[in-house]
C-alpha cells in the first residue's frame, strides 16, 4: 500500500486527480491510500512523515506549494514530492526541495500515471538495505547505507563505515552478487564501492567519504557510468 | 637443390590465423564460446581440406585455393557482423597476410634446415616461433590503431582490395608454374611479393581508416556548429518577441489612458497578465539555459509536446555556450524527435532536469517512447533516427570535461543522462 496526499484547493481537481489514482489502481494493480488536503497550511498541522508521495498545487491562497514543499522537506527528507502547476515557470526551482518534476494544468491522465508511476518506481528503489555480515564471534548487522566501501584483502574482506571499520570472513564477489540491485560498484578489483557516499573523482582517484581510493583503468568507464545512473536515477 | 613446398597444413594454420585477426575488427554475431567453438570447427574443417588436396595435380590446384578462400569468406561473413563487401575486404587482406607468413616462415626453414621434415618438434617450434611474431605484430598493430568509426567499404575499395591480393598471389606463384624446379630464389621472389601485398593493404586500409576518422569529425564538426547557429537565431528570435511584448503593453497603457470601461479593463489585465507569464518563463539562472529551453517550449507547445523542467541554470555557468548548446540543445532535439513520433499528443512527454548531487552535476533528459530503442556495443542507439553522432558530440562534451554519458531505454520511457564533475571540486 502506497500512502499518496494531494494538496489542491480546488475541488474539482482534487477529484479529478484522486479518479485518477483509482484509475493508476486499475491499470497496473498498485494499491494507493489517498488523503486529501485543501490547503499546505492543512497538511503543516501536525505534519508526520507517512506519506510516500505528495503531490502539491503550487497556487494556493494561504500557503503555496514551495513554502509548503519547503517546510515538509526540513521534517522528511525521503517524501516525493510532486508539483501541480498550470505556471511552468514556478516550478522550474523545483530542485531546491528536491521536486524533480512537476505535471502541468489542466492535468492529463497519461502524463499523471506516469509521473506516479516514476514516483512509485523510486520508492522501491529507495527501500532500506541491511546486511547481516558473518563477524568472528556472531553476526553483525550492518545498514548498507552507512557503508562507504568494502576492501578484499586475501579470503577476508574489511568493511568501512560512517560507524567504524571490521573485518569478516568472505569474498568481495560473494558481496558483489548480494549487492547487486544496490548502488555498490567495483572501482578496481579490490573495492566495492557505496555510489552514495562518492563526492568526486579525478583521473585515476574516486573521493568516497573520507577515503581516497584509485580506480584502475579497465573500470573508471563502467565505475561513471554507474555513478552516472545512480545521481541521475528515477529513470521511468 | 630441390626444396619441398610448404606442408599443407601450415599454409591451413596461416590462413585460420590470418582470417581470426581480422575477424576481430568487426563484433561477432554470436557470444564468445559459441564464436569460439564455430572457429575450431571451421578451422579444422579448413585444415583437412587442404591436406586432403596436399597432391593434387596442377590443374586441380587452382579450384583448390578456390574453395579455402571461399570457405574463409563465408567464416567470416557468417560469423561477425559484416556485410558482402566488408567480408570481402577482410577476406582479401586475411588471404595475403596468410600467404606472406607462411611463406616467410618456410624461407626460414628451407635456409636453416632443408632437409628437416615439416613435423619435427625444432620445425614446429620455428613454426610457432615465426607465426607468433607475424601475427602477434599485426594483432598489436591492428588493435592499437583501432578506431570506433565503422570504416566504409565502398564496392571500389573491396574490389581494389580483391584484385591486388588476386595478382599478388599470382605473381608470387608464377615461378612456380613455368620453372620445373624450385629454387631458394623462388622463395624469395614470393615472400617479396607477398611482402609488398601486405604493405598495399595496409596502406589502403590505413586510406580508409582516415577517411572514416576525418568524416566522423567533419560530422561532430557540424553538429556544434548547427546547434550554435541554432542558438543565435533563437536568440534573436527572442529579442524580436520581447520587443513586440513592451510595443504591446505601451499599447495597452496608451488605451486606458483614453476610455474608461470596465470591461475593458478587464480583458486589458488579462492580456498583461499573459504578457507577464511569457516573460517568467524559464528563468532557470543561466541565460543559454534560458535561451535554448525557451525557443524549445514553443516549439513544443506548437507541436503539442509536453515539456517540463526543473533545472538549476546556475550550475551550468561553467560550461562554455558551445558546450551547452551541443548537450542540452543535441538532447533535446533528440528527445522532440522522439517523441513526436508518438500519434498521441497526451504521449508526448518530455522532461528535463538539471541538479547538482554529491559534487557532480547531472543533467537528465526523459522521454516517452513506446518503442524500444536498441543500443550498440559503445553504449549509443542503433538507428540513427536516436541521433548517431549527435550523441557522440554529447559524449565527447562531457568527456572533455572529465563527465559521462549514459542512455538506457526502459519502461517505455528514454533516458539520457550527462554526469558532470562540479567545477569547484577540480
Amino acid at each position: 500500500m502506497i500512502r499518496v496526499a494531494i494538496v489542491e484547493d480546488e475541488a474539482a481537481v482534487r477529484e479529478q486527480l484522486a479518479g485518477y489514482v483509482q484509475r493508476c489502481t486499475r491499470q497496473y494493480g498498485t494499491l494507493f491510500e489517498v488523503t486529501m488536503f485543501t490547503d499546505g497550511l492543512e497538511i503543516l498541522e501536525e505534519y508526520r512523515p507517512v506519506y510516500d508521495i505528495i503531490f502539491l498545487d503550487v497556487e494556493m491562497p494561504q500557503l503555496d506549494g514551495m513554502e509548503t514543499a519547503r517546510r515538509i522537506r526540513a521534517m522528511d527528507s525521503e517524501v516525493q514530492l510532486i508539483f501541480i502547476t498550470n505556471m511552468a515557470q514556478y516550478a522550474i526551482k523545483g530542485y531546491a526541495v528536491g521536486a524533480l518534476d512537476y505535471v502541468l494544468k489542466p492535468v492529463p491522465y497519461f502524463a499523471f500515471s506516469q509521473q506516479l508511476q516514476k514516483a512509485v518506481g523510486q520508492l522501491t528503489r529507495r527501500a532500506r538495505q541491511y546486511l547481516a555480515v558473518p563477524v568472528d564471534g556472531g553476526m553483525r548487522r550492518v545498514d548498507a547505507a552507512e557503508v562507504y566501501y568494502i576492501e578484499s584483502d586475501g579470503h577476508r574482506i574489511n568493511f568501512y563505515t560512517e560507524n567504524g571499520d571490521f573485518s569478516a570472513p568472505g569474498t568481495l564477489k560473494t558481496w558483489e552478487e548480494k549487492l547487486e540491485n544496490s548502488a555498490f560498484v567495483r572501482c578496481n578489483s579490490g573495492y566495492l564501492v557505496n555510489l552514495a557516499h562518492v563526492s568526486g573523482v579525478q583521473q585515476n582517484t574516486v573521493q568516497v567519504g573520507p577515503h581516497e581510493l584509485q580506480i584502475s583503468r579497465p573500470k573508471r568507464k563502467a565505475f561513471l557510468a554507474a555513478l552516472a545512473d545512480y545521481i541521475g536515477g528515477g529513470g521511468a | 637443390m630441390i626444396l619441398p613446398d610448404i606442408p599443407r597444413l601450415y599454409t591451413a594454420l596461416a590462413e585460420i590465423l590470418g582470417a581470426v585477426l581480422y575477424a576481430q575488427a568487426a563484433p561477432s554475431r554470436t557470444a564468445k564460446p559459441v564464436y569460439w567453438g564455430i572457429t575450431a570447427g571451421w578451422g579444422a574443417l579448413l585444415a583437412a581440406f587442404l591436406y586432403l588436396t596436399g597432391d593434387v595435380p596442377l590443374l586441380w590446384w587452382i579450384p583448390c585455393m578456390v574453395a579455402a578462400i571461399v570457405w574463409i569468406y563465408l567464416y567470416l561473413l557468417a560469423t561477425r557482423e559484416l556485410n558482402l563487401l566488408e567480408a570481402g575486404y577482410c577476406c582479401a587482406r586475411a588471404f595475403i597476410v596468410a600467404e606472406f607468413a607462411a611463406s616467410v616462415e618456410w624461407q626460414f626453414h628451407c635456409g636453416i634446415w632443408p632437409q628437416r621434415g615439416a613435423g619435427e618438434p625444432l620445425s614446429l617450434l620455428l613454426l610457432a616461433v615465426v607465426y607468433a611474431v607475424v601475427y602477434g605484430f599485426l594483432f598489436c598493430f591492428e588493435s592499437r590503431r583501432k578506431i570506433a568509426a565503422r570504416l566504409v567499404i565502398t564496392p571500389t575499395a573491396m574490389l581494389m582490395a580483391v584484385v591486388m591480393a588476386v595478382t599478388v598471389f599470382a605473381v608470387s606463384n608464377l615461378s612456380f608454374v613455368s620453372g620445373d624446379e624450385v629454387t631458394i630464389v623462388v622463395f624469395y621472389i614470393r615472400t617479396l611479393v607477398d611482402f609488398a601485398g601486405v604493405l598495399i593493404l595496409s596502406v589502403q586500409h590505413e586510406q580508409l581508416r582516415e577517411a572514416a576518422l576525418h568524416s566522423e569529425l567533419a560530422a561532430m564538426d557540424n553538429v556544434l556548429h548547427r546547434q550554435y547557429e541554432q542558438y543565435k537565431q533563437s536568440k534573436e528570435n527572442i529579442r524580436l518577441i520581447n520587443r513586440r511584448y513592451h510595443e504591446l503593453k505601451m499599447q495597452i497603457a496608451a488605451i486606458r489612458a483614453e476610455r474608461d470601461k470596465v470591461k475593458q479593463d478587464a480583458a486589458l489585465a488579462e492580456m498583461e497578465s499573459d504578457i507577464h507569464r511569457y516573460e517568467a518563463e524559464n528563468k532557470t539562472g543561466n541565460p543559454v539555459l534560458d535561451t535554448l529551453l525557451t525557443a524549445k517550449s514553443m516549439y513544443c507547445q506548437q507541436h503539442g509536446i509536453n515539456l517540463t523542467c526543473v533545472a538549476d541554470g546556475t550550475l551550468l555557468d561553467f560550461l562554455s555556450t558551445g558546450e551547452i548548446c551541443t548537450i542540452v540543445g543535441t538532447a533535446l532535439d533528440n528527445a522532440t524527435e522522439s517523441v513526436l513520433t508518438e500519434q498521441d499528443p497526451e504521449k508526448r512527454l518530455i522532461r528535463v532536469a538539471v541538479y547538482a548531487q554529491n559534487g557532480f552535476v547531472m543533467l537528465r533528459f526523459e522521454n516517452y517512447c513506446a518503442q524500444p530503442v536498441e543500443l550498440g556495443p559503445d553504449g549509443l542507439p542503433r538507428q540513427s533516427s536516436h541521433g548517431g553522432y549527435d550523441l557522440k558530440s554529447v559524449r565527447a562534451a562531457a568527456e572533455t570535461r572529465g563527465g559521462t554519458v549514459t542512455l538506457h531505454w526502459e519502461n517505455e520511457w528514454f533516458t539520457l543522462r550527462v554526469l558532470l564533475p562540479q567545477k569547484n571540486e577540480l
